[in-house]
């Protein structure tokens, strides 16, 4: 039984080649991964050469099928293929079928060739067909953020899917079988740490579901870094990098692997500490470790590596078991213990030594031990001091890294004797029995632990006379001289012992002429010099006093050396703007000299308060000013002078300073001589009221101000002349006026009191009276057939000498007379007489529509008064109610409207009540046929106290009568038309 | 005196009733905000059905009118003892598979555990009171959770702490019905088995 035997058939023809049927050998799956393996048997071994062959594999799922296209060499022998095949979906999901063919390509073959049957199928474990319950899968992967996702649902015969959600979201349904369907979810996201829900509802009721763990594959670790602390381990640190979103199970799995000893260890990391750590152990003849830190989880690995020289990464743990301890006032020993095996190398230890006011270290090299204690010793500490201890260490040779410090320690040094006498000083009673002696308390360094007293001895010629011990803290002492002077020795004491002692002689020496000198304020200090005196030979004291509040003033004193000539003083006690005054001291071989008295500030301030000033003279042009000195305490510095600012002001007017106004006037007098206490101002004006501002200064600034308000005396000449001067002009007016006036009398007299004419011996008349006989049409003063009317009026106002026309002013109805006798102070009652017009229909027959202006008479001095004034839409009720008196014709029509608007009462036009026309004015047309018609009259022919026509510029003359009138209603009037009346009216 | 001999037992099931009651109020009120937290950690809807999830005791009685007091008590002490078993099982769960980082949120299963076991044992005690012995403790091992899939153990726990509040709810009900009859017998002792 032979391939070829079984391959090949002779057909009618041509033989055929047909490979013998394959056989798969094993078909197996990994569902985790999706993955079929296809494994059979090629039977090369038929053919005795190579040969070319093809293997097609089909698989058959989801009701579809997939056919696949595998080659491969015959090689004269069986050998055994292998073939696999990776599915989109979960294997589960269904079934798998799978058969092979095969067909050779024998070149020399000429027949023809055909592919070998299919190969029995094979099947993948039937997880799909009639499962047990329901099921979801994949169950519990893990995919990375951003894969696509098929999820597939398994359920009983007989079920249904009624929907498939990833996470909240639902999916349209993939059916795969009828016991599978499917979702396919795209892209999916980072998931929750419990995982994405896969949830299959059927129907009926039942749930089944699966979790999808979305994450990302393990970062590099990041400053990954191995050191030892103890030699015994290495202990490796590093960052995970971007966090996988996967845990527990799922979780980055961390392994270290050293290459050289090729030794590796499963780390276990904390999740939670960002930080991780995974130690190795140090191995005994190895120097040199090369590291990889291989990180890996699901979905993919990761490593990071480093090389180390182990004695060149030693971190020592912190020194434990720290202690410090002392016998004696200048050095410590310090204890500590440090984990791990050092023996071979050394450690570089620093010791930190700090105390209140400094801070130093100190480095010690010490060989290492094996978990040993080490010790150092500190010197040259202070007597008496205080100090806080810690250590760390590192490795010597090769520095990598410093411990932690050490907890700190504090110690405080056995006391010493102090290290020097005290600044002493002594002062002599004014009497020079008594000698004070005063000393200054020892720095803490200085006095080596606490001082307890001060033992202050007398001696003449090397002999004590007297010796007392004061206890602290007192500072002098009072030493009984008896007439004697002596060599005054101080020594401080504490319990270790003495100090040298101080010494000062008690001898003052006289001292002439002593002057004061002022000092320079430094701002924070008193700059003081002196002159240089030889004699000097131990040195200048300078000795001063302050006191505070109510306690005597404690004494200071600075000493300098022979040839200091200043020094600048500094003390905490000085305080700004506070006079200070020193003792400057010579030491010379027989005893103390007062050279010197000095007096400063330390800074100058502006002075407190202003100077009391009065003025104490006050003329028309001057004012004396008087100030009071300032008192010492309230300068705060050496006072400079004042300035004196002054310039007009009222008291009251303003409160702000000169400064502040700016005032244009302001005046600004500088005063620098300090023995000057008053100031005259000269340049004043009179009886004007004067603000003075007087301010002290110093170098600190000037001081605040006070105000004086002074008005200066009135200037009496002045007054006189500017009095006199009006009065001389206004008489000098009145005489010129008067000798004018008599001068030009008869020239005033004609033009202001011309002679009035008499009517009756005119001639003119006589003239028009003429005229008139001859032409009809000129009858401008047609007396007989006139027949004069009489108009009362009933109201009068002042306002007609609001008209300014002149030309058509009429002064008659002013002066006429109430006819009826009714109350002529009330000036509103006149009768006027007039003559009717006489028009000519040919001129004077106006069109209808001006009915008025055609045919009324207008009086003008009443008229005149009401045409500019009516205005009806403005004021239609006051013309209603208060023009109770004379209406004038001209205003009937309007006042007819106005009263037809408004449908007044009958009471309302009783109101109005008063000259009503007799008739209506086409009436008087016809009614008056005689009255004297005017076409052309003529201003030359007008007469004063004639009321005149408009339209015909008549004057219409009164009868003889009223000229004689005795009371004029109006006598204001003439007056002002005196002055309006042109001189050729 | 006579009167104050005879009152102890009663008032004793009445004080430990009250308790009880009050616990089992503690421990509703906790559960409650627990599974708030819990859907939320799960990403899972407090509708879901639950089913399909069995092994967790179901609060709902079947045959509630018909047990008497002794089986009331042992019902709900069987009950907690179960949930102590399974709040267990739920916290190992999220412990090592689900939210191993939310220490938090396993402080609070921790603590409903915690509450269980207290109101397992007070039902204990009362039922000793009461004159029954306390029922031997069945303890049934907990299930291996390796054959469980993780979606099985969410449902799980969640079934369990729903099913714990109901059980909560009953309990209020049947102590309180413990507390009525306790004081409708008197002295008599109550440890007699009576139908309701």
């Amino acid at each position: 039984f032979s391939w070829e035997v079984s391959c090949l058939r002779n057909d009618k023809s041509q033989p055929t080649l047909i490979p013998l049927t394959p056989q798969i050998l094993n078909l197996s799956a990994d569902f985790s991964t999706y993955t079929l393996y296809l494994k059979w048997n090629d039977s090369g071994s038929v053919f005795q050469h190579e040969l070319d062959a093809s293997w097609q594999i089909q698989i058959l799922y989801k009701e579809t099928m997939e056919t696949i296209n595998y080659d491969s060499k015959l090689t004269g022998k069986d050998s055994i293929l292998f073939w696999n095949w990776t599915s989109d979906i979960p294997l589960e999901c269904t079934s798998y079928y799978v058969k092979i063919r095969c067909y050779i390509n024998e070149l020399y073959f000429t027949g023809r060739k055909e592919w070998s049957e299919w190969s029995p199928v094979r099947t993948v474990p039937e997880k799909d067909t009639k499962p047990n319950s329901a099921m979801v899968f994949p169950q519990d992967k893990v995919v990375l953020v951003g894969s696509n996702v098929t999820f597939c649902c398994l359920y009983n015969e007989g079920k249904s899917v009624k929907f498939m959600n990833y996470g909240s979201e639902s999916y349209p349904l993939l059916r795969l079988s009828k016991w599978s369907s499917a979702i396919k979810v795209q892209n999916v996201n980072a998931s929750i740490p419990s995982g994405t829900n896969i949830l299959c509802s059927l129907v009926p009721d039942d749930l089944e579901g699966t979790v999808l763990f979305v994450g990302y594959a393990p970062d590099t670790p990041q400053n990954l870094n191995c050191e030892t602390r103890t030699f015994i381990t290495i202990t490796c640190s590093w960052n995970p990098g971007r966090p996988t979103a996967l845990y527990t199970k799922r979780q980055t799995k961390y392994i270290l692997f050293e290459r050289i000893s090729r030794e590796k260890v499963t780390c276990k990391v904390d999740e939670l500490n960002e930080k991780h750590h995974c130690d190795f152990p140090v191995h005994a003849n190895q120097k040199i470790y090369n590291f990889t830190l291989g990180a890996s989880n699901p979905l993919g690995q990761a490593e990071s590596s480093l090389l180390i020289d182990v004695n060149q990464r030693v971190h020592l743990e912190t020194p434990d078991k720290f202690t410090v301890s002392t016998n004696s006032s200048t050095n410590a020993h310090l204890s500590w213990y440090i984990p791990g095996n050092f023996i071979k190398i050394r450690l570089l230890c620093q010791i930190e030594i700090s105390n209140s006011n400094s801070e130093r270290q100190l480095n010690v090299s010490m060989a290492g031990a094996e978990n040993s204690n080490y010790r150092a010793r500190v010197d040259a500490l202070h007597p008496y001091g205080t100090y806080t201890f810690r250590v760390r260490c590192s490795a010597s040779e090769y520095f990598w890294r410093w411990s932690k410090w050490s907890e700190g320690k504090k110690l405080t040094t056995l006391e010493a004797p102090p290290a020097r006498g005290p600044d002493i000083w002594r002062q002599r009673s004014p009497v020079g029995e008594t000698l004070t002696v005063f000393w200054k308390p020892l720095l803490l360094s200085e006095a080596n632990g606490i001082i307890l007293s001060h033992e202050v001895s007398c001696y003449l010629r090397e002999r004590m006379l007297k010796a007392y011990e004061v206890p602290v803290p007192l500072n002098s002492t009072e030493i009984k001289l008896g007439g004697n002077d002596c060599l005054i020795s101080v020594t401080a004491k504490n319990r270790a012992g003495s100090s040298p002692p101080s010494k000062i002689t008690s001898v003052d020496l006289p001292s002439d002429n002593v002057k004061t000198e002022l000092a320079i304020a430094t701002g924070n200090g008193i700059y003081i010099s002196w002159h240089s005196d030889p004699n000097v030979t131990c040195g200048y004291t300078l000795k001063w006093c302050i006191s505070s509040g109510s306690e005597p003033c404690s004494v200071d004193w600075e000493m300098f050396p022979s040839n200091a000539i200043d020094a600048v003083i500094k003390s905490a006690l000085f305080q700004p703007g506070v006079r200070y005054n020193f003792s400057l001291y010579g030491c010379k071989h027989n005893g103390y000299q007062l050279l010197q008295n000095i007096t400063g500030y330390m800074k100058e301030l502006p002075p407190k308060v202003a100077p009391n000033f009065t003025v104490e003279e006050t003329s028309s042009d001057s004012i004396l000013v008087k100030w009071e000195d300032i008192p010492v305490e309230d300068c705060q510095g050496f006072l400079k002078g004042y300035i004196l600012y002054f310039a007009k002001g009222e008291k009251g007017s303003s409160k702000t300073s000169f400064m502040e106004e700016g005032s244009p006037e302001l005046t600004v007098k500088n005063i620098t001589d300090l023995t000057k206490k008053s100031l005259r101002i000269l340049d004043l004006q009179g009886k004007t009221s004067y603000r003075l501002d007087l301010r002290a200064y110093t170098v600190g600034g000037i001081g605040p101000s006070k105000d004086l308000y002074v008005v200066t005396k009135e200037n009496s000449v002045g007054l006189i002349i500017a009095i006199l001067i009006p009065v001389a002009v206004a008489v000098v007016l009145g005489v010129v006026t008067s000798i004018l006036c008599y001068q030009k009398r008869e020239w005033i007299k004609e033009t202001f009191y011309p002679d009035i004419p008499n009517p009756e011996n005119s001639k003119a008349l006589q003239f028009q009276k003429n005229i008139c006989e001859g032409n009809t049409a000129l009858k401008t003063l047609e007396m007989n057939p006139c027949t004069p009317n009489s108009v009362e009026v009933v109201e009068t106002r002042s306002t007609v000498l609001k008209i300014e026309d002149t030309e058509i002013i009429s002064p008659v109805a002013d002066s006429e007379l109430p006819e009826d006798g009714s109350d002529p102070g009330t000036g509103s009652h006149v009768v006027v007489s007039y003559c009717p017009p006489i028009i000519d229909e040919e001129i004077s027959s106006p069109p209808i529509d001006e009915p008025v202006g055609s045919s009324q008479v207008i009086y003008i001095d009443i008229q005149s008064m009401y045409q500019p004034q009516v205005n009806p839409e403005e004021e239609p009720e006051i013309n209603f109610v208060t023009t109770a008196g004379y209406k004038p014709q001209m205003q009937l029509p309007i006042n007819t409207m106005k009263m037809e608007s408004h449908a007044p009462t009958e009471e309302d036009l009783d109101k109005t009540a008063g000259y009503r026309p007799q008739a209506n004015t086409n009436v008087w047309k016809l009614d008056s046929p005689d009255s004297p018609v005017s076409i052309q009259s003529n201003n030359e022919n007008g007469s004063f106290g004639s009321p005149c026509s408009i339209n015909s510029r008549q004057f219409l003359i009164p009868p003889k009568d009223y000229e004689d009138s005795p009371t004029p209603n109006n006598t204001g009037w003439s007056f002002t038309h005196f002055f309006q009346n042109k001189p050729n009216d | 005196m006579a009167s104050s001999e005879q009152s102890p037992a009663p008032l004793q099931h009445r004080s430990l009733c009250s308790r009880v009651i009050l616990l089992a109020r503690k421990i509703r009120s906790d559960v409650a905000s627990l599974l708030e937290s819990y859907v939320e950690r799960q990403g899972l809807d407090r509708t879901i059905s639950l089913d399909s999830v069995d092994g967790v005791p179901a609060a709902a009685m079947e045959q509630g009118g018909e047990l008497t007091v002794a089986e009331r008590l042992d019902a709900n002490l069987q009950a907690y003892r179960a949930f102590q078993v399974l709040l267990g099982e739920v916290l190992e769960e999220q412990r090592s598979h689900l939210t191993p980082l939310d220490t938090d949120f396993h402080a609070s299963i921790q603590s409903v555990l915690l509450q269980v076991v207290a109101l397992a044992c007070q039902l204990g005690e009362l039922l000793a009171l009461l004159g029954h012995g306390r029922p031997a403790w069945e303890a049934a091992s907990p299930e291996d959770p390796g054959h469980r899939s993780l979606f099985e153990m969410k449902l799980r726990g969640l079934k369990v702490l729903q099913e714990l509040a109901h059980w909560t709810v009953r309990s209020v009900r049947d102590l309180r019905q413990v507390a009525k009859h306790s004081q409708g017998s008197g002295a008599a002792h109550g440890g007699q088995a009576q139908k309701e």
